[in-house]
């Protein structure tokens, strides 16, 4: 397991967003989060990426709880995240938002980096080696030297796929990754996720609501109705559980 | 329209675009150099004030324009500058050449410490607060007297380093090749900033600190950084300044200070180096040029426009008024189109330049 979640809870006032979940992780297995609106996947994801503390339970990856750990501590270990509703940086071009992938592994500080050591120049190039790499992989050559605010939706969804990806990551959660992709883009999004797994041996865990995309990626599927974790499986037993069925539906 | 070909990274990270460029800005630097051989010596007067408003616009832009926090108390570290440089000197006795950058690093160990208890604030309220603390510097510079002098102020003595002199009024050429050479430093550490990390540490809080955090930038460390970068430099324009203005007191520090670095840096163009340039010669050269033109219509009309205080202020104000409304992005932006448009001709679109709307953004996780 890379990643366990021992009873998980947390309480916004005397809402249950999420009640006592208890999941785990598989080295290089995809796997997806789904379930309606609510239900409490987004605040999964920022628990896990520490945005929010939870109420009870506790988080282990590799072996080590990750409970005290601050957001920005996560890169280090080797989590990175995207984000539903895109965060990238507007008035940066791609390259640099890429770039900022690398910042959690320099080693130089901030006055080396002021009289621009040559070590400092030596690291900026390596670091620029592996951006060049994402963007090859996610074909982003055209969009190079283009400021995020003047690219569209889906480039930037995928610019934000691939900032995460210049983190190099073990574990890397992805939320929501096809919402407001076109089916092309998303036939292209699930070529790449398949590839993150089979070639960068990433381990992935998504949110998602697009099922097609579900069910060609993902090894196994987890449905959160209502913050509880009612199956797990792959996406043909879920889809055939009656309580999955009931929450999307209704009885 | 120019292309380059680019075989390695290395053009990606110098300096200099390509050979135009670096020429371009070696001849501005000739320039500046011969500037005393051919000006009077209350241009090169003015023309040293300019360099010194820039280094102090440029400690602002670290902190709004690359790190987007807001700070109208920048006098206070103007004034930390000038009074460590001038006291450094006066009552340790050091030199001004080890004076000058303790006076710098003072001032930024204010800035940090002013930036650690206040991370969590943003926009108006981090605005407000550092209007309070520059409130609260001119206090304490009163009530310090033993050490500032207190109401009645300080003498700054002439610059000596290695027996030569740079006075304000005996040598000011002299002051002027000092300055130029700390501000060309300056600049260079600037863009430095700009192309490494830090830079981008900076660039990330400003545009979102979720995704910054996500991307493993320390937002409260970077924060303490650009604040301590932004005094450390607004400091060493302070030490100058002190050392221009050979005697001060704390309300040569007051509230308007600040606010016109605040403007300069607006009128300029917020985010790049080039603006606090800008910036510091409108607001050099708009006093010269009032009066200017105060004397010909005094000449050509005897209307005395001397009458009139406060035409400076009011005209001031007009240009920033005019400058949010039809050039947010300032002096240096306006420059950008213009140069766009002729590399372009004819293929130049107006919305070029036009801000887009972000997509949605995820405010819930603040």
């Amino acid at each position: 397991m890379i990643l366990s979640l021992e009873n998980i809870s947390l309480n916004f006032g005397g809402i249950k967003a999420v009640d006592q979940v208890s999941l785990g992780i598989k080295e290089g297995e995809i796997f997806a989060l789904i379930g309606p609106n609510g239900a409490g996947k987004s605040t999964m994801f920022n628990i896990i990426s520490r945005y929010y503390t939870q109420s009870n339970g506790s988080i282990i990856y590799q072996n080590k709880s990750i409970d005290k750990l601050h957001p920005h501590q996560l890169s280090k270990i080797g989590v990175a995240r995207t984000f539903q509703n895109i965060e990238l940086f507007p008035n940066s071009t791609v390259l640099q938002n890429l770039l900022v992938g690398q910042n959690s592994s320099k080693t130089s500080n901030f006055l080396q980096e002021m009289l621009f050591l040559p070590s400092v120049r030596k690291a900026e190039i390596d670091r620029r080696i592996i951006v060049e790499e994402v963007i090859d992989f996610l074909n982003l050559q055209p969009f190079r030297d283009k400021q995020i605010s003047a690219l569209s939706y889906g480039t930037r969804k995928v610019v934000e796929l691939g900032r995460a990806l210049t983190m190099q990551p073990h574990l890397l959660l992805l939320d929501e990754p096809a919402s407001g992709l076109s089916a092309e883009e998303t036939t292209d999004l699930a070529f790449w996720i398949e590839d993150i797994k089979k070639i960068m041996g990433i381990t992935v865990l998504m949110v998602e609501h697009d099922l097609n995309l579900v069910g060609k990626v993902a090894d196994r599927v987890g449905a959160l109705v209502e913050g509880n974790l009612v199956a797990i499986g792959s996406l043909k037993e879920i889809q055939a559980n009656r309580k999955v069925v009931e929450a999307y539906i209704g009885t | 329209m120019r292309t380059i070909f680019k075989t390695s990274y290395d053009p990606d990270i110098n300096l200099f675009k390509d050979r135009f460029h670096r020429l371009c800005y070696a001849a501005l630097c000739i320039v500046l150099i011969l500037f005393p051989f051919f000006l009077n010596e209350y241009f090169i007067g003015e023309l040293t004030l300019t360099l010194i408003w820039a280094i102090a616009g440029m400690g602002l832009m670290i902190l709004v324009g690359q790190s987007g926090q807001v700070s109208l108390g920048h006098s206070a570290f103007m004034a930390t500058g000038a009074y460590s440089v001038v006291i450094l000197q006066s009552k340790l006795g050091l030199p001004f050449i080890f004076a000058l950058p303790a006076a710098g690093l003072i001032s930024a160990l204010l800035g940090v410490l002013i930036a650690l208890p206040t991370t969590r604030l943003h926009g108006i309220y981090l605005a407000i607060l550092t209007l309070a603390i520059s409130v609260l510097v001119e206090d304490i510079i009163v009530l310090a007297e033993p050490l500032t002098g207190g109401v009645n102020g300080m003498f700054a003595s002439d610059i000596v380093i290695f027996g030569i002199n740079f006075g304000r009024y005996s040598n000011i050429a002299n002051l002027y090749w000092l300055v130029l050479f700390t501000t060309i430093l300056l600049v260079l550490v600037y863009k430095n900033i700009l192309r490494t990390p830090i830079g981008r540490a900076f660039a990330s809080i400003r545009d979102s600190e979720v995704s910054a955090s996500a991307m493993g930038v320390n937002v409260v460390l970077t924060k303490a950084v650009a604040f301590g970068v932004s005094s450390f430099f607004t400091g060493i324009a302070g030490a100058f300044f002190g050392h221009f203005a050979t005697a001060f007191n704390y309300e040569t520090f007051n509230v308007i200070m600040s606010i016109t670095i605040l403007l300069m840096i607006v009128v300029g163009g917020v985010g790049s180096i080039h603006g606090a340039f800008f910036g510091a010669i409108v607001i050099t050269l708009l006093p010269v040029l009032i009066s200017f033109l105060r004397d010909f219509i005094f000449q050509g009309t005897s209307i005395n426009l001397m009458a009139f205080p406060g035409i400076e202020t009011g005209i001031f104000s007009l240009i920033l008024i005019l400058v949010i409304l039809f050039e947010p992005r300032g002096i240096y932006g306006a420059w950008l189109k213009t140069r766009t448009y002729f590399e372009l001709f004819p293929l130049y679109r107006k919305d070029m330049f036009r801000r887009q709307k972000s997509y949605l953004k995820t405010e819930r996780l603040r």
